[in-house]
């Protein structure tokens, strides 16, 4: 017993993670027939597991370090066409603890919020099977492998947004569900294309294997392959024109779900590009560094401007999401060591945030029946807890520290500075998008501060004077997340010394 | 003293931010324990501020003490550490000092009275302690910290909790006093919001600036920034040359919002909608010198290279003037305010800006210490002062129900205590020998008069005069003159006004005797700083800088008390003339108005910014959203029929995305 437990934890713990959560899925969906109680405990035990596995294997990368396995998988055993290759390292497995650890609390939130389901065992059992998905993304090592999770993940996320979407007439459902779909199928479905336009040059899939033969692409290739990678992964992170699928599926979707479309889907297409696109096309992105660079600015400020004129506090959120992964983009798009470093932070930090913030909206939404700012207001007072909560949440967006988006958010803009220090005085250009990168800081503090103001401060109004804190579970949730917010802000290191030893091998400059 | 100093360096912070921390959990147990954890927590932070004290007098030196390995990014070492020179350890005392008193004030004031004449406490005073603890130990993180980066992180937990501290009261269900907003909650809350946005301004160029410096200089270490600068002046080409002024105004930007100076002043006085004692905390102890301690810990960097890089003049030029700006201006505001913390709002403000002229001077004269020592003791002198003379007036407020100055007048035989303390403060202020602020500003006048700085001093001379009198004119109808309809009101209710319990008179008084004694320490200031560099000429003459001199400048002093202070002792002491008529003058609607500033910005950047994004909104995102539908719309078709693809496909819808698809590929490839 002991042996097969350290084989499946210790030898093999991204294989264990991934039955444990498909066949959690499954039982899920099983017992669900028979009764609500068993879908939700076994959901959240699968999740719990496959956590712990994970929290353990974080460990093991930090003080044994990367730890991979690979089968083959298409074509012949010595040569492999594909192989089904997991690999946990610094970088990975940092991401899979949050992708799993935010699937744990939207599955634990539900039994709160998702009232009137009539079939337990099917939304529960899709929550995992997404999460099972999402996790495939983060440990494949072979491109196929990649995007065959990354296209899988769609069917739970269609399926969720479809059932469970807030909308009263079912065509209006359908329609938003299937905008969902078509625009986040045709990102993957254009990555999938330079998946075998890269084939087709170089003839493997393996990552790390690309990334030694990277040099022997051709330059103009080279560069169809990395921008159309980048398209593809551009409209899944939504970077502006592309989001237009975003604010429909992220208005659609109940608030568990979206915590796992913003939360964490959105991070896969972030770790695409840079566990695919920076190692394997590092040239290219340098020479499209600028432009790269003015479409994240433009992302940053289009969703700031696009938050602070929403009513709903929902969708203030949404477009704050879609704001926040401009920043992201934008410490990528400078391909410095601390530039690319801070938005990886980025991603880490985006996805406790933003689901901290989308947990609270929803308790909002609990308790007051509304998540519209005209019927909101006073309840600061009301519910203490979430107040806090939301604060905290409101003041780490807008990068003040303590909290962790800090930690990451001065490196983003470090790594502009520097470009802009190299460049020197030559080309002011670098200077201008430095400075009106923390500019898009000052736009975040703007919005949130204000739906602050407008939600917990100032008179109640009627109909609201009764309202109390939200259910303890949706207070313990918020809770843990803000923990490693406030942790990660005041010692970052305490993440960067395993992410760093990735990173550092990269082929980036500064 | 009695703690090591290496340990004392990060006590001095880690106490208050430790008692914030804690805060909650004592008032779990009884709000009286937190109450005096508070306190207690006030106390020893000020204690371990104090006991830092005689070492640096004895010895002025500076020391780096490493604390942790905060994070290594990319090869670049980032450590968490403390810098103990005169400068940081005279900042933590003022923080940890006066914020003890201010601490202690408040458990007499966030205090009142129900209908039935009951004392209640304020319910949210959890929050209220924790922040105020917090506060401080942000800002005395922010004077230790031995680089910029964990600077920057003092810096955002000051301007935090300002922001919820100014926004306390936030669901007061009186009548806002503006009619912008429905309660005087929603004011509050706005105001608290305002502080946060506009000094938020300043921030964006400092962090900008800070991490331009980083890639300039190689560090955030503010000891290793100044040890290599040979190394790294060197190492700079013509490209970067040009960017170390750009970063030296970048780091600016951060004083200037932190400091409320010209042109991000207008978030101070909105700041006075918190309770008092903050509004004390702000603008005597914290926040607002934090904008001074920056440059003043910066100046000697610069001046270090100046040689090198000439065109930092630029920055120099540019900290005098806007302080002379600031100065000036906010001091003819002040002229006209009827709300007694407005006053002193203004006043503050005029007086940073004081402290940047001295600075910015300090690059400017040939007797650069001589500016750099005058403005860093006005910031003391400042210090406290301005905290006597707002606590004082919390005294006031609290024993009136009234901000107006309108409803006070006469209170000096009432409220004994209150009023010879404000009145010392007063003195303080307006430059009147011998208190510490006469000391200061002698120093000011000195270092410009003699560095030939003639049009600085010249708006230094005048605001002076401007200072001298408006400060009188708010004592005068403060404590002095005829009770106003209010106090009588208020008498005929049976309801006395009342001198303040002991917990509140105790520290006014503390306060008052350093403003009396507090001049002496100017010999020492002499002492800390006489390593700094010279400015223009490195030919340094300290024959008429003596400390304690009294020349030419004195005389203008003279001249300031004759035509600032008497006028108002006429006008508003003795009582008797009619100005009503300069009410419909256009000046006075300029002042009050606050040279029209505010009401601009306002329109321009709050206003403008919200039609804009609704523009975006209604407009674009909508047409946008519309297509990306049509897209997904056109796609389900194509799956449903070959037949339909004919006709279905090739409409706008596809070419919709395809032109997001150019624009996305032409953004990419040709910028």
């Amino acid at each position: 017993m002991q042996g097969l437990l350290d084989t499946l934890f210790f030898e093999y713990p991204m294989t264990t993670t991934l039955v444990l959560l498909l066949l959690g899925g499954l039982v899920t969906v099983v017992a669900g027939q028979r009764s609500a109680a068993a879908a939700k405990a076994v959901a959240a035990l699968s999740l719990a597991a496959a956590l712990t596995v994970n929290v353990l294997l974080l460990l093991n990368v930090y003080l044994a370090g990367p730890v991979s396995h690979r089968f083959p998988w298409l074509g012949p055993e010595e040569a492999p066409i594909a192989t089904l290759g997991f690999l946990g390292d610094g970088l990975s497995v940092p991401v899979a603890v949050l992708v799993l650890a935010l699937g744990l609390f939207s599955v634990i939130y539900s039994f709160v919020y998702m009232r009137g389901l009539n079939n337990h065992g099917l939304y529960y059992g899709l929550m995992v099977w997404f999460v099972a998905a999402m996790v495939g993304v983060l440990y494949a090592t072979d491109l196929l492998q990649f995007f065959v999770f990354y296209e899988a993940m769609l069917v739970p996320a269609f399926a969720l947004v479809y059932l469970y979407g807030v909308s009263e007439d079912p065509e209006v459902r359908a329609r938003n569900a299937l905008q969902f779909w078509v625009w986040t199928a045709l990102g993957g479905l254009i990555s999938l294309f330079a998946v075998f336009m890269l084939y087709g040059a170089l003839g493997t899939l393996d990552i790390a294997t690309l990334q030694s033969m990277r040099g022997l692409l051709q330059v103009d290739l080279a560069r169809l392959i990395g921008l159309v990678f980048l398209l593809g992964f551009g409209i899944k992170l939504g970077l502006v024109p592309l989001h237009v699928w975003a604010p429909r599926a992220y208005g659609e979707a109940p608030i568990p779900v979206l915590v796992l479309l913003s939360g964490a889907m959105t991070k896969t297409a972030a770790y695409g590009v840079i566990r695919i696109v920076i190692p394997l096309f590092a040239d290219v992105m340098r020479s499209l560094s600028t432009g790269l660079m003015a479409v994240s600015l433009i992302t940053m400020f289009y969703g700031a401007a696009l938050a602070i004129a929403q009513r709903d506090l929902k969708m203030m959120l949404a477009y704050s999401s879609i704001s926040q992964l401009g920043y992201l983009m934008f410490g990528y798009s400078t391909m410095t060591l601390i530039g690319v470093s801070g938005a990886v932070f980025q991603l880490v930090n985006h996805g406790m945030l933003a689901s901290l913030m989308f947990f609270c909206a929803g308790a909002v939404e609990m308790r007051t029946g509304t998540m519209e700012f005209s019927g909101l207001g006073g309840l600061g007072p009301k519910m203490p807890g979430l107040a806090t909560a939301f604060v905290i949440g409101g003041l780490a967006l807008s990068g003040t520290p303590p909290m962790s988006a800090f930690a990451g958010e001065w490196m983003i803009f470090a790594g502009a500075a520097e470009r802009a220090v190299l460049a020197g005085v030559g080309q002011p250009y670098y200077l201008a998008l430095t400075v009106l990168g923390v500019v898009a800081t000052g736009l975040t503090a703007a919005y949130y501060l204000w739906a602050i103001r407008r939600v917990f401060y100032g008179p109640v109004p009627e109909g609201l004077e009764s309202v109390t804190d939200a259910p303890v579970t949706v207070l313990a949730i918020v809770s843990l997340i803000v923990l490693p917010v406030v942790v990660l802000g005041i010692w970052p290191r305490l993440l960067w010394v395993v992410v760093e030893r990735v990173l550092s091998t990269f082929p980036l400059g500064g | 003293m009695f703690v090591p100093l290496g340990l004392a360096a990060w006590l001095v912070f880690a106490v208050p931010l430790t008692g914030a921390a804690l805060t909650p959990v004592f008032a779990k147990v009884h709000e009286s324990l937190r109450d005096a954890m508070a306190v207690l927590v006030g106390f020893v932070t000020a204690f371990i501020a104090l006991d830092m004290v005689p070492e640096m007098l004895a010895s002025p030196s500076s020391t780096d003490i490493v604390l942790l390995r905060w994070n290594v990014v990319a090869g670049h070492v980032i450590d968490f550490g403390v810098l103990v020179d005169p400068l940081s350890v005279l900042l933590a005392t003022i923080a940890g000092g006066i914020g003890s008193l201010i601490v202690l004030f408040s458990v007499g004031y966030m205090t009142g009275y129900d209908e039935d004449g009951n004392l209640v406490k304020d319910p949210a005073l959890t929050r209220y302690y924790g922040f105020m603890q917090l506060f401080i130990g942000g800002m005395i993180l922010l004077v230790m910290a031995d680089n910029l980066l964990m600077t920057f992180i003092g810096w955002e937990v000051v301007g935090m909790c300002s922001y919820a501290l100014i926004g306390f009261w936030h669901n007061r269900a009186q009548p806002s006093p503006v009619p912008e907003y429905a309660t005087e909650g929603e004011y509050n809350a706005a105001c608290g919001m305002k502080a946060f946005m506009v000094t938020r301004v300043g921030d964006i160029g400092l962090l900008a600036g800070i991490l331009l410096l980083y890639f300039i200089t190689g560090t955030f270490n503010y000891t290793e920034i100044l040890e290599t600068a040979p190394t790294w002046v060197g190492g700079l080409t013509s490209l970067t040359l040009g960017l170390l002024p750009i970063a030296a105004l970048l780091v600016f930007a951060g004083p200037i919002g932190k400091s409320a100076q010209f042109p991000l002043h207008t978030w101070l006085p909105e700041a006075m909608a918190g309770p008092t004692t903050v509004s004390a905390l702000i603008h005597a102890a914290a926040m607002v010198k934090a904008g001074v301690y920056l440059v003043a810990r910066l100046v000697p960097i610069f001046l270090e290279v100046f040689t090198s890089v000439a065109s930092l003049m630029v920055f120099f030029q540019t900290v005098a003037w806007i302080g002379a700006i600031t100065a000036f201006m906010s001091a003819t505001m002040a002229l006209v305010q009827d709300e007694i913390k407005k006053v002193l709002a203004y006043s503050t403000i005029s007086q940073l800006g004081y402290m940047f002229m001295a600075l910015g001077a300090t690059g400017l004269v040939a007797e650069g210490v001589a500016a750099y020592t005058a403005g860093t003791f006005h910031l003391l002198a400042h210090a406290i002062f301005k905290a006597l003379l707002f606590l004082a007036a919390g005294s006031v407020l609290h024993a009136v129900q009234s901000k107006s100055m309108r409803d006070m007048g006469g209170l000096s035989r009432e409220m004994r205590v209150t009023a010879a303390t404000f009145t010392v403060g007063a003195l303080s202020l307006a430059g009147v020998f011998p208190f510490i602020g006469f000391w200061s500003k002698e120093l000011i006048f000195e270092a410009l008069w003699h560095g030939e700085q003639y049009p600085l001093f010249a708006v230094a001379f005048i605001t002076a005069i401007l200072t001298a009198f408006y400060t009188f004119r708010m004592v005068g109808m403060t404590f002095f003159g005829e009770k106003s309809q209010h106090v009588r009101d208020l008498e005929a209710h049976g309801h006395h006004v009342h001198e303040a319990p002991p917990v509140m008179t105790v520290p006014l008084v503390l306060l008052a005797l350093a403003a009396t004694v507090g001049g002496l320490f100017e010999l020492a200031f002499f002492g800390f700083f006489s390593g700094v560099r010279t400015g223009e000429a490195v030919h340094f003459d300290w024959s008429h800088l003596a400390p304690f001199s009294l020349g030419v400048t004195t005389l203008f002093t003279v001249v300031v008390w004759g035509v600032g202070i008497v006028p108002a002792y006429l006008i508003y002491f003795r009582g008797g003339y009619d100005f009503s008529r300069l009410k419909t003058g256009a000046l006075y609607r300029f002042l009050v108005n606050r040279w029209y500033i505010n009401r601009v910005y306002h329109r321009v950047f709050v206003d403008g910014y919200l039609w804009l994004s609704r523009a975006l909104r209604d407009r674009l995102e909508a047409g946008l959203l519309a297509s990306g539908e049509d897209v997904a719309r056109g796609m389900a078709r194509v799956s449903r029929g070959w037949r339909r693809t004919m006709t279905g496909v090739l409409n706008t819808n596809v070419l919709a995305m395809m032109l997001g698809i150019v624009a996305f590929l032409c953004i990419v490839l040709f910028l």
